[in-house]
C-alpha cells in the first residue's frame, strides 16, 4: 500500500487540469495505485462541481455576522479590562475565512492574476471586499457620528492627532481594499482588511471615551 | 456601596481654592485597596510600597482643587477616588502628585495631559493619558496603557499587558505571559525580555523586536507599512512564519532564503532556528522586515 499520499494543494491542481508534466505524470502514477488519493480526488470534483452551480454573489449566513456585531457592542459597553485580543482577533479570522471561503468557490482559480490585474487597480467590488465594508460601516458610522459630536470639549492637539490616526488607517483600509479589489481570492489580503477595520473600530471607541470623559 | 461613597464624597478633601496648596492625605487601607485618579494634573508619580496604607501627597496651583474620598467610611479603605479640577491648562500642568500605594492595589489613572511614573506595583495598573508620557518600572500583574500621542516605556514583566497608543512610541524591556501591544503611527521596541504569548502590531510604526519568544509559546508581528526587524538569539528556537503582500523579507538568522509569495506577489519564508518551540508569526502589507541574530 502506498502511504506517500498527495497533498491536497496537488490534488485540487490535478482537478483544475493545472499540473505540468513531471507533476502530471507522477500525480497520475500515483493515483493508479492509491485508492484513497483516488477517492479524495472524485470527492474533490464533486464539490467543484457543485460550487459551479452555486450562484455568482452569496452572503455569509446572518448569523454570522449578527455573532459579530453583538461581540462589538458587547465590547463597547464592556467595562474597564479589555475583551483579550485574541477574541476580537478570532472572529476577524473566523468572518475572513468564511468570506474567502465563500468568494474562492465564486471566483476562478487565478482570476485575481489576470494580466493588468495589478494591485492599486481595483477593475470590480468582488462580494468578499463589499461584505467587509458592508459589516463594520453601521459600527464606524455611529462611532464617528458621536465623535463628531465630542470635538468641541477635545483640544486641537487632540483632534489633530485623532484626525492624523484616522487617516493614517483609512489609507490602509484603501490600500488593502484596492489590493482585494484585484485580488478578491486571496484570504492574506482579507484578513488585513478585516483587521485594519477592527482597528479602527477599536481607535474610533478610545477616542469617544476620551472625550466623553473631559 | 453607592451610598456610603457618595457619602464620602460630601466630606470631601477639598483643596483650597486660592492659594497653592499641598496635598497631604493618608488613609488605611487593604493590600489590595482600589485607587481612581483623574482630572488635571501633569505629573503624578506612583509607588508601590509595603505598608497598608495610602499616601497622596503634592501640590495643587491656585484656582485647582481636588475631591474624593474612599468607598467605605470604617476601616480600612478598600476604594478610594480622587478628582482634580483646574481652572486652565497651565494648573493642569503644574499639579503635581505623588500616590504611594499598597503594591499588590490597583491604580487607575486618567488624565488629559500628563507624565505618568510608576514603580514597584504588583497589583493592577489601568493608565490612560492624551499626551505626556507613561514609564512603568516594575512586575505589575496586569498592565493597561493607552495613549494618544503619549510616549509609554514599560521595563518590567507583566502576566497580563496590553499597551495602546496612536502617534506615541512604545518601549518595552521585559515580557510577561500575555503582551500586546499596539500603535496606529508610534514606533515600538522591545529591546530585552520574554514574552508567552505577544502581540505586536502597528499601521505604519516600525516595530523592532530584541526579546525572546518562551518555548511553547507564541508571538504575531502586524504592519500595514511599518518596517519590521526581529532580532533573536543565535541559538532561539523558534519557527518563524513570515509573509508580505508588497513588502520584502531579508533572512539573516538562518540560512533559508524568502520566496515569493504564494498568492504571486510579495514575499514569505517559513523557517526554523534552533529546535523550534516557539511560533512566530509575521504579516506585513509593505513594511519591509528583517531578521537577524543580537
Amino acid at each position: 500500500m502506498n502511504t506517500d499520499h498527495l497533498d491536497t494543494e496537488t490534488l485540487s491542481a490535478y482537478a483544475d487540469d493545472e499540473l505540468k508534466a513531471v507533476a502530471l505524470t507522477r500525480a497520475e502514477r500515483h493515483l493508479s495505485t492509491c485508492d484513497h488519493c483516488s477517492a479524495l480526488l472524485v470527492r474533490l470534483r464533486g464539490v467543484v462541481t457543485a460550487a459551479g452551480a452555486l450562484p455568482r454573489e452569496m452572503e455569509p449566513p446572518p448569523e454570522v455576522w449578527g455573532a459579530i456585531r453583538s461581540r462589538l457592542a458587547d465590547a463597547r459597553s464592556a467595562p474597564d479590562r479589555p475583551a483579550r485580543w485574541w477574541h476580537n482577533g478570532w472572529l476577524a479570522a473566523a468572518a475572513a475565512v468564511i468570506l474567502v471561503a465563500g468568494t474562492a468557490l465564486l471566483v476562478p482559480r487565478g482570476a485575481g492574476k489576470a494580466k493588468g490585474a495589478k494591485l492599486g487597480v481595483p477593475h470590480t467590488t468582488p462580494v468578499v471586499l463589499a461584505s467587509v465594508e458592508k459589516n463594520y460601516a453601521p459600527t464606524i458610522t455611529e462611532l464617528r457620528e458621536t465623535l463628531n459630536s465630542q470635538r468641541a470639549v477635545l483640544s486641537p492637539n487632540t483632534v489633530k492627532t485623532l484626525d492624523h490616526s484616522l487617516a493614517v488607517i483609512d489609507s490602509a483600509i484603501a490600500e488593502a481594499s484596492a489590493a482585494l479589489a484585484a485580488d478578491p481570492a486571496s484570504a492574506a489580503l482579507a484578513d488585513m482588511l478585516a483587521a485594519y477595520y477592527e482597528r479602527k473600530v477599536e481607535f474610533l471607541k478610545r477616542a469617544t471615551n476620551l472625550s466623553s470623559s473631559m | 456601596m453607592r451610598i456610603a461613597f457618595i457619602a464620602a464624597i460630601s466630606a470631601s478633601i477639598a483643596v483650597g481654592a486660592h492659594a497653592q496648596q499641598k496635598v497631604d492625605i493618608h488613609r488605611a487601607a487593604t493590600s489590595t485597596v482600589s485607587v481612581r485618579l483623574n482630572g488635571a494634573f501633569g505629573a503624578v508619580r506612583v509607588v508601590g510600597w509595603d505598608r497598608d496604607s495610602i499616601a497622596l501627597t503634592g501640590a495643587l496651583v491656585a484656582g485647582s482643587r481636588l475631591e474624593g474620598g474612599p468607598l467605605n467610611a470604617q476601616g480600612p479603605v478598600t476604594g478610594m477616588k480622587f478628582y482634580i479640577e483646574a481652572t486652565d491648562p497651565a494648573s493642569d500642568r503644574a499639579n503635581k502628585l505623588e500616590l504611594r500605594v499598597p503594591r499588590n492595589g490597583r491604580v487607575w489613572i486618567k488624565s488629559g495631559s500628563a507624565d505618568i511614573d510608576v514603580s514597584a506595583m504588583t497589583g493592577g495598573l489601568d493608565l490612560n493619558i492624551v499626551g505626556g508620557s507613561v514609564r512603568v518600572n516594575g512586575r505589575p500583574r496586569e498592565l493597561i496603557v493607552e495613549s494618544m500621542d503619549g510616549s509609554v516605556i514599560f521595563n518590567g514583566a507583566a502576566d497580563y499587558a496590553r499597551i495602546k497608543t496612536a502617534t506615541g512610541d512604545i518601549s518595552m524591556q521585559g515580557g510577561g505571559d500575555d503582551i500586546s501591544l499596539a500603535s496606529i503611527s508610534g514606533n515600538m521596541t522591545v529591546a530585552d525580555g520574554s514574552v508567552q504569548r505577544g502581540r505586536f502590531e502597528s499601521v505604519t510604526g516600525s516595530i523592532t523586536y530584541a526579546g525572546d519568544v518562551a518555548r511553547g509559546g507564541e508571538a504575531r508581528f502586524d504592519t500595514h507599512s511599518g518596517a519590521i526587524e526581529l532580532r533573536f538569539a543565535a541559538n532561539a528556537n523558534a519557527e518563524i512564519d513570515a509573509a508580505t503582500i508588497t513588502g520584502t523579507i531579508e533572512n539573516g538568522l538562518t540560512q533559508r532564503r524568502p520566496s515569493v509569495g504564494r498568492e504571486g506577489r510579495g514575499m514569505e519564508l517559513y523557517t526554523s532556528n534552533g529546535t523550534g518551540g516557539a511560533r512566530v508569526q509575521v504579516r506585513s502589507f509593505k513594511g519591509n522586515v528583517k531578521l537577524s541574530t543580537k
